[in-house]
């Protein structure tokens, strides 16, 4: 058995490896679909249409036009912007809306988790407290249960071992031990009354099982007891005749 | 990461495989008693009024001579079956029967008989359980066989069952079908030594040779086909090796001085005997093919050393020496060296021989100043008396190591007898005329 213990000690299972499925690491960015648009169109406004200039008294038309076109453009601009800016104010807003609500909401979650945990804490305490009070109850049965039984087992592994040794007496009377060395390790198997159940060998050298089988028969019946706990604890023997080296004493 | 989990896992199942099946009851030791069995009297018919031989009786004797097995009484027989389909098992196993042997014998034409045996485990289970179901089972069925034997060799078939039956229940070949060659010595004949060969039981003796002289130490070569013996028809000892089936006669030593103690080596190709020429008695190997010799041993004037016996594996040569002042049992290697020591028992060992699986020696031991056969255990030498006859000599062993016969006085007269090597059986052999000695037993004869 230790033999056994210290070779599992001995060995180091290799580290294991186990790839797991994981999904690809993503490197996300938010992208925003307001600010595209946005830079799309400061691109398209940066890129001014291709068109012809017109004549030079036109010029000073052109001017106002172009300085037109320019406000035009800043109070564009300006209108954007401020329409970003409140977007921007409302999803704030409405970002500290829900987080704050988030926020109550996590709280709230939490305290009610907090009162359960502390109810079944209860529950579990009082049920522990009553198995431990079953346990204690159940042990000190089992103990007085078990200390009946070994009683009664010692009157019956004795009454047992007195049979034992009777059996070993009356084999020993009929057994014609061969002229040669050798040995034969059987299998007995009695019944009620000591009658001659059944004989198997198990080991044999020399071919002792021959002289072994025979003396068993002719012992038959053995000597039995009536009590039937001993009866069972002897109706099958493991029997060693001979001079058997394998017997480690 | 799979690399680790599979090393992990083969530490677990490892872990698990050796853990050891948890033992409720040891045994070490147990009884040992011859086995009790039966051999049922075999069916007979035909022409003649019974067969050659009794050969269910034949195999009882042969297995009682064993010492390993107890055959039963034919008169305390449940039943008379004569095939395996007859024997109710539980009748037998009831009497405590471990082993039934039935069988018929039948006359097919005048002096040829057909022979059916079976062999039947009794306590081997008639069925098991195979996918859930009662199956019937042949485990008990340990031999079915069919033979046949003329009436002259139906003695000795008779003994070849005896001895696939001895082999089924014990996984040791039997020697039941051997033979013992031995001296008798008569003198109220004319030439009042014979050598002779007879079954392993003592039955259907031949004379081989007839002389006035001494005949000694007969020893069987390892084909079974020859015997070597001593000889002193020429005035001295010389040593004869003659082919048994073809009476052909040659001498193989005949060396200023003593030629004694043959016998051969497990191959066959050298001898180890006695030759004193160099002065006193010593141990020489003798090659058969080449004819040269070599001394093994090398004591003073005043020392024997005589009776070699080779060890199972043919490099050790056992033999008994009174270098120690009084005859005791040495071992030297064949190609020569220093002998070692091997009895410590007793005020006398002699004339030793190790048993075919190397372990034990079988002796003659004297102690206080009894001569008896005894086996020595190599390893832990410890000795045990298998005889309680009185001045024992000449052990021969059965070629499975299971049996001696040897020669002890009986009556006043030199008769042989046997004994198992567990101790258990003993018997004398029918006694002939005159004096019986210097048995010996042959090699295995069937292959």
């Amino acid at each position: 058995m230790l033999l056994l213990v210290a070779m599992i000690i001995m060995y180091s299972f290799d580290s294991v490896e186990v790839r797991e499925k994981v999904a690809p690491n993503i490197r996300a960015k938010a992208v925003d679909g307001a600010a595209i648009k946005q830079l799309v169109e400061q691109q398209q406004k940066k890129s001014p249409p291709k068109t012809t200039p017109k004549k030079t008294n036109t010029q000073d038309q052109k001017k106002k036009q172009q300085e037109l076109e320019r406000k035009k453009r800043e109070a564009e601009k300006l209108r954007q912007k401020k329409i970003a800016d409140e977007k921007k104010r409302k999803e704030a807003e409405a970002k500290r809306k829900r987080d704050a609500e988030a926020k109550k909401k996590a709280e709230q979650l939490a305290e009610q988790k907090k009162k359960e945990l502390e109810e079944q804490k209860k529950r579990d305490q009082a049920l522990a407290e009553q198995r431990q009070r079953e346990e204690e109850l159940m042990a000190e049965q089992l103990a007085a249960e078990q200390q009946a039984m070994a009683a009664q087992r010692e009157a019956v592994m004795s009454e047992a071992d007195i049979f034992k040794s009777r059996i070993e007496g009356r084999i020993k009377q009929y057994w014609n031990k061969p002229e040669n060395d050798g040995y034969c390790v059987f299998n007995l198997r009695l019944g009620p009354g000591g009658i001659f159940l059944g004989f198997r060998k198990l080991e044999e050298q020399g071919r002792y099982c021959d002289s072994a089988e025979r003396a068993v028969v002719k012992a038959a019946p053995f000597p039995m007891s009536k009590d039937p706990a001993v009866i069972d604890e002897l109706r099958s023997l493991n029997i060693s005749l001979g001079n058997n080296p394998n017997l480690n004493l | 990461m799979m690399r680790q989990l599979a090393i992990l896992f083969s530490v677990l199942v490892l872990s698990a495989a050796r853990a050891d099946i948890n033992i409720d009851i040891i045994i070490e030791d147990g009884m040992s008693f011859a086995r009790p069995v039966a051999v049922v009297p075999f069916n007979y018919s035909g022409v003649s009024g019974k067969p050659p031989h009794d050969m269910s009786a034949i195999i009882a004797a042969d297995l009682r001579r064993s010492g390993r097995f107890n055959p039963m009484p034919f008169n305390e027989m449940p039943e008379l079956p004569t095939s395996y389909e007859q024997v109710s098992i539980e009748q037998w196993k009831a009497k405590g029967i471990e082993a039934v042997v039935v069988g018929s014998v039948e006359e097919v034409t005048p002096g040829q008989f057909s022979v059916k045996y079976q062999l039947i485990d009794v306590f081997k289970p008639q069925q098991r359980v195979e996918g859930g179901e009662l199956v019937s089972n042949s485990d008990f069925l340990l031999l079915n066989n069919t033979g046949s034997a003329g009436t002259q060799n139906f003695r000795f078939y008779s003994h070849q069952v005896a001895d696939n039956i001895y082999e089924a229940l014990t996984g040791v070949k039997g020697a039941f079908a051997t033979r013992v060659a031995y001296v008798t010595v008569d003198r109220s004949k004319s030439r009042p030594f014979q050598l002779y060969i007879a079954d392993s039981d003592g039955h259907n003796a031949e004379s081989l040779y007839t002389s006035e002289e001494a005949i000694m130490s007969p020893t069987w070569s390892p084909d079974g086909k020859a015997i070597a013996y001593v000889s002193f028809e020429n005035g001295r000892s010389e040593i004869y090796l003659q082919q048994i089936y073809t009476g052909q006669r040659t001498m193989i030593a005949a060396f200023p001085g003593i030629n004694s103690a043959p016998v051969f080596s497990p191959d066959g190709r050298k001898l180890a005997l006695t030759l004193s020429k160099d002065g006193n008695a010593e141990i020489y190997i003798l090659d058969l093919t080449t004819r040269q010799y070599r001394r093994l041993t090398n004591t003073g004037p005043n020392v024997i050393d005589t009776e070699p016996e080779f060890s199972p594996d043919g490099q050790w040569i056992l033999f008994t020496s009174d270098r120690g002042l009084r005859p005791q049992i040495y071992r030297v290697s064949v190609r020569g060296g220093r002998p070692e020591r091997v009895t410590f028992e007793g005020e006398y060992n002699a004339s030793a021989a190790y048993t075919p699986d190397g372990k034990s020696i079988i002796l003659v031991n004297r102690t206080n100043g009894v001569y008896h056969i005894a086996k020595q255990d190599i390893e832990t030498g410890t000795m045990q008396i298998l005889t309680d006859t009185l001045l024992d000599e000449s052990p021969s062993l059965a070629p499975n190591g299971t049996m001696v016969i040897y020669a002890t006085i009986h009556n006043g007269r030199q008769v042989l007898a046997q004994v198992s090597t567990d101790g258990r059986f003993k018997v004398r052999l029918p006694a002939k005329q005159g004096e019986v000695k210097a048995p010996a037993w042959s090699p295995f004869l069937i292959q």
